[in-house]
């Protein structure tokens, strides 16, 4: 209960946390616009994170009363799809972190070339977000509707 | 080598990279963790924590439905 209440807490801290990058994207150089975006991502992957654990262990105890209840084979097919949105969101995490980095190497590429455009660099990273966000809402994640609104700005 | 060319090249790296490390948290997820918090920081280790804590409760519900499959 305790740890729930924690975690709910974490999760508002971080929703205002990519509410405030996203407000203040719009400032500074190019290259520091685009690391920003980085940052808002990654911010909002461990929204996606923290949301996906909660509802998994959630989905996955209503699977396992249904069993003890003496609905075994309603309580797998329950299972098996909370099995399916672990499998894509773990796939989604990886996918978005090896994204950011490679856009974090980007951007200092392109800042060491005095680049103007940044797009290039960071369009895998939305490209993974957009992934990410779709699949935190096919599976009913819940996430803070703040930090999806934010996340949206990101892209 | 155009810029789209190049973009491509990098999504198709990072997939071939999310697929590597997924491969190795179905073979071994302590080892895959090890590894993520070394090369990758703790940040996303905590995150790949986070679903293996979900992998457990999902172990523990399927030992339940086996428990309950099973004949007396």
């Amino acid at each position: 209960m305790l740890r729930q209440t924690l975690a709910r807490f974490e999760f508002w801290i971080r929703s205002l946390l990519l509410v405030c990058i996203v407000v203040i994207c719009g400032c500074g150089t190019p290259a520091t616009k685009a690391r920003k975006v980085v940052s808002g991502a990654d911010v909002f992957a461990e929204i996606v994170a923290n949301g996906g654990r909660v509802g998994i262990v959630d989905c996955a105890a209503k699977a396992e009363a249904r069993a003890k209840a003496g609905d075994p084979k309603g309580a797998q097919v329950d299972l098996d799809k909370c099995r399916r949105v672990l499998a894509g969101l773990e796939k989604g995490l990886i996918a978005e972190h090896l994204a950011s980095g490679a856009a974090y190497s980007a951007i200092d590429a392109g800042e060491a070339v005095e680049a103007k455009d940044y797009t290039g660099a960071i369009a895998p990273l939305k490209d993974a977000v957009r992934a990410l966000l779709q699949l935190a809402i096919d599976a009913g994640i819940k996430i803070p509707p703040e930090a999806l609104a934010a996340a949206k700005g990101l892209l | 080598m155009s810029t789209g060319s190049i973009v491509e090249a990098i999504v198709d790296g990072i997939a071939a990279l999310a697929k590597f490390i997924a491969n190795l948290m179905e073979a071994d997820r302590e080892k895959a963790i090890e590894y993520a918090k070394q090369k990758h920081g703790d940040a996303f280790a905590a995150r790949l924590r986070m679903m293996v804590e979900a992998e457990l409760a999902i172990a523990q519900a399927q030992a339940a439905i086996d428990a309950a499959s099973s004949p007396e």
